[in-house]
């Protein structure tokens, strides 16, 4: 499978008045039509790292990579105004809360045609039946009415919906999801995957897929990279995740309370900090073409 | 401990009305941890709230340790009953030291050698006390749902609230602080009613569990029923299943 | 060795582990100082404030000549005249000299809104905020009450009623300043109100006056302090009009506004009589913007502490 996006040495660092902080340290991997999840707790630099991508860094962070090759073009060299081409059109992001995204005081049908036409040369009428298109597209029973509504009117769920009807309108070739079910309530977000799933599917998708939730990314996703402390720590098959080895994921995997086998006492994670210092694990796949 | 009988509660008036809690009766025996669990809306904060007094518009009875609760709490409640909360960077007042912040229920209560009291309640939660002087925001997320727990033990209830404490946390930080409380509980012979949206955790603490629904406990059922049989419920079976992740065959 | 004594302090106060209450407050407020240091701006604002005080605390050493004696036969010399060197007013006054009294007058205005107006609207506001209901009700329609008179009004209503006089001056101008620091304390306690921390402490039984004393108003008092130090401005350009008006200080009362007024009539032949005074004026509202700026970035709480 050809890579769609790969990305070398990605370095994220910000300065304070004291010292440096490296969010992400070195890390490269390769994002082909699959889905790849990018697993870690907090701190571990996981949407960073998605942020890094599309540029949405703020200062005082500074970004810096070998490269960062979408379809040829080097993301980290780019000028702002190209990368706010290859923004939205060609890669797309849907963050946690949609109540955080979209924008309060505009109709959510209007938000959504608004961002068609950012990208495609289309009247607003053209733009109004691709909108209510894709609204069927993210199983909205309504469209027509939910077109008419604002986003405080929406619940979690249909507002994630519209979030990625936004996103996915201009058909990009890749989305990145940083937490997007994590704040929807257990049976929404399966509603929410399956759906997300569908999409993707269908349109050829890569998909970079950025959680805490180890299970629901092993479940979901093709591929697996965890992060700690800025670097990529280990990666696998998602089917593998299970058999992992590596203290950390080991660690992270016993410490989760389960159902199926439960315990008196849930098992300590206990840091390693040699971890810190290991280096990140290349997650260039290598069958991408590089 | 504990008694809800006909708990209802509602907020707002006439055409503004909601009905939170709808009917739900259960109890708790002393020294049990009981588990609500139910998805946004479904009511079980709430229910929290009733009971501390923090909402006022209720009808029914509630009971704890023997007493009949009214709608306004008086100091003898709250030597009786504490309540830990979800957001650990919101439960904390950002301008008061973590000595402050404990400091201050003993000093309400003129209790006598608070010192020595705080840096023992700070061992207990497993914080050094050198801890005692720092700010919120010197301390991570865990550490200050740690601090949370020590504030709600120093007054010394005997029946916790805890609603969502591991929700904001990391799953290995979680880890810690269930097992916290589970060592807590069996040194002080504590009652716990865990309210959670996470079946896994609740599974993992309590003893029985009410599943609930907008606002009506849909079953109750206890940990082994959990894990083994099937629940009676078709909501419960969702919710069940949905707790063990995607299934893409499953579409 | 002093040397060695600075640096012991400084790791003293940039610890990240405070051992007693006293390392954490003075390390919180040493952060906060190296926050306002870092901005230039503001601490050009800190130095003309700073300036100002020490004039003002050392007007009779600093000043050349007595402010009030009257030298009929060197009215109206230009600036950099031999001794004069702001130039001389129509009284023969040294202009510099009476500026630098006049900056004590002002500071002295200033110092008695500073504590009151706000004080004032702290208390009414995070009171009606929290208590809600009634009290609420009566302390907003209050506040609406006072909100209503326009200053200059009432100060003409007190020199009418009390007579001319820098301290009616002032207290017409705190009276009519506190409105808007109840409203703004108290949309801070409706926003504070609803947070866990407050619910926390009122399970632990807190009465309201413990819980509006020691939770809320910690958290006020930066936003009030930060309008206070902008509002400055408004309130030293206030008493100047009212001096310019003839109804705050009186003469031969050395005072910035009385300054400006009396110089008006010369304004064409000789600037500087009412120029003088109004570049002091300016410096000083300038000054207290910039710190007043720099002082909001320092003490927003959604600021991170990095």
């Amino acid at each position: 499978m050809t890579a769609l996006l790969t990305v070398e040495d990605l370095w994220v660092r910000f300065q304070t008045r004291s010292q440096i902080v490296e969010a992400v340290r070195g890390i490269s991997f390769s994002v082909g039509r699959e889905r790849v999840g990018i697993v870690g707790e907090s701190g571990s630099g996981k949407s960073m790292t998605g942020r890094a991508i599309l540029g949405l860094v703020q200062q005082p962070g500074v970004v810096s990579a070998k490269r960062i090759d979408f379809k040829g073009r080097n993301l980290a060299t780019l000028r702002s105004r190209d990368l706010r081409a290859i923004r939205g059109q060609h890669i797309s992001m849907v963050m946690q809360d949609p109540k955080y995204s979209l924008n309060p005081v505009i109709k959510v049908g209007n938000q959504i045609a608004e961002s068609y036409r950012l990208h495609h040369k289309a009247s607003r009428s053209e733009a109004k039946i691709k909108t209510l298109e894709m609204l069927k597209e993210v199983q909205i029973p309504d469209p027509e009415r939910v077109y008419n509504t604002y986003p405080h009117e929406l619940s979690g769920g249909m507002g994630q919906r519209v979030m990625i009807a936004m996103m996915l309108i201009p058909n990009p070739e890749i989305l990145i999801a940083d937490e997007p079910t994590s704040a929807l309530d257990v049976t929404v977000q399966k509603r929410i995957l399956e759906i997300m799933d569908k999409l993707v599917r269908d349109r050829g998708m890569g998909l970079i897929f950025i959680s805490h939730d180890l299970n629901l990314v092993s479940s979901f996703c093709d591929r697996i990279l965890i992060m700690y402390g800025g670097r990529i720590i280990e990666t696998c098959a998602a089917k593998d995740l299970h058999k992992t080895t590596h203290p950390y994921t080991r660690g992270l995997l016993n410490s989760l309370p389960s159902l199926q086998n439960p315990s008196a006492r849930l098992q300590i994670l206990n840091r390693d900090p040699r971890w810190k210092e290991e280096p990140s694990v290349n997650a260039i796949s290598e069958n991408s073409n590089v | 401990m504990f008694e809800a009988i006909n708990l209802s509660v509602w907020f707002g008036t006439d055409s503004d009305k909601f009905q939170a809690v709808n009917d739900v009766s259960f109890s708790i025996a002393r020294g049990e941890s009981f588990g609500l669990v139910g998805e946004s809306g479904s009511g079980k904060s709430t229910i929290l709230k009733a009971i501390t007094g923090l909402a006022q518009d209720w009808t029914g009875s509630l009971n704890v340790d023997g007493d009949n609760l009214g709608h306004k709490r008086d100091r003898d409640f709250y030597t009786k009953v504490q309540m830990v909360f979800q957001d650990p960077y919101a439960s904390l007042h950002p301008r008061h030291t973590i000595d402050r912040c404990l400091s201050e229920p003993l000093k309400m209560r003129k209790a006598s050698n608070i010192d020595a009291r705080i840096n023992q309640s700070l061992r207990d939660v497993g914080l050094d006390p050198s801890y005692r002087f720092r700010y919120p925001h010197q301390l991570s997320g865990g550490q200050r749902q740690r601090v949370a727990i020590a504030r709600a033990l120093i007054q010394d209830a005997k029946f916790l609230l805890l609603d969502e404490p591991t929700s904001a946390l990391d799953v290995s930080i979680q880890a810690e602080i269930l097992n916290l409380l589970n060592d807590i509980k069996k040194q002080r012979g504590l009652t716990y009613l865990l309210v959670s949206h996470d079946l896994a955790v609740v599974a993992h603490m309590c003893d029985r569990i009410a599943i609930m629904q907008t606002g009506k406990i849909v079953e109750t059922i206890n940990k082994q029923t959990l894990q083994t049989a099937t629940p009676e419920t078709d909501y419960a079976a969702t919710l069940i299943s949905a707790s063990h992740g995607f299934k893409r065959d499953a579409m | 060795m002093l040397g060695i004594d600075l640096t012991k302090t400084r790791q003293w106060l940039e610890t990240d582990a405070p051992q007693s209450r006293r390392q954490a407050k003075l390390s919180q407020l040493y952060v906060s100082w190296l926050d306002l240091k870092s901005n230039r701006l503001a601490m050009i604002g800190l130095t003309v404030i700073a300036t100002l005080i020490v004039t003002a605390l050392f007007a009779p050493l600093l000043a050349p000549h007595d402010p009030y004696v009257q030298d009929l036969s060197n009215r109206l010399q230009p600036p950099l005249t031999d001794g004069y060197f702001l130039g001389s007013d129509e009284l023969g006054r040294d202009i510099l000299s009476r500026i630098i009294y006049g900056a004590s007058t002002t500071l002295y205005i200033v110092f008695l809104v500073t504590i009151t107006a706000p004080i004032i609207g702290l208390l009414v506001g995070t009171a009606a905020g929290y208590l809600g209901g009634w009290t609420d009700a009566i302390l907003m329609r209050l506040t609406d009450i006072f909100l209503a008179f326009p200053k200059l009004i009432l100060a003409l209503a007190f020199v009418a009623a009390l007579g001319a006089g820098i301290e009616n001056a002032v207290l017409a101008i705190a009276l009519t300043a506190w409105p808007p620091y109840a409203r703004l304390a108290r949309a801070e306690t409706l926003t504070i109100r609803n947070s866990d921390f407050i619910a926390a402490i009122k399970l632990q039984g807190a009465s309201p006056l413990r819980i509006i004393t020691g939770h809320i108003w910690p958290l006020c008092i930066s936003s009030l302090i930060v309008r206070v130090t902008l509002d400055m401005a408004g309130i030293i350009l206030t008493a100047a009009g009212l001096g310019f008006l003839g109804l705050g200080a009186q003469p031969p009362l050395a005072e910035w506004g009385a300054m400006i007024s009396s110089g008006r009539k010369f304004i064409l032949d000789y600037w500087w009589v009412a120029t003088m005074p109004g570049l002091a004026i300016f410096i000083v509202s300038l000054g207290f913007n910039l710190l007043g700026d720099g002082l909001r970035d320092v003490l927003d709480p959604r600021r991170q502490k990095l």
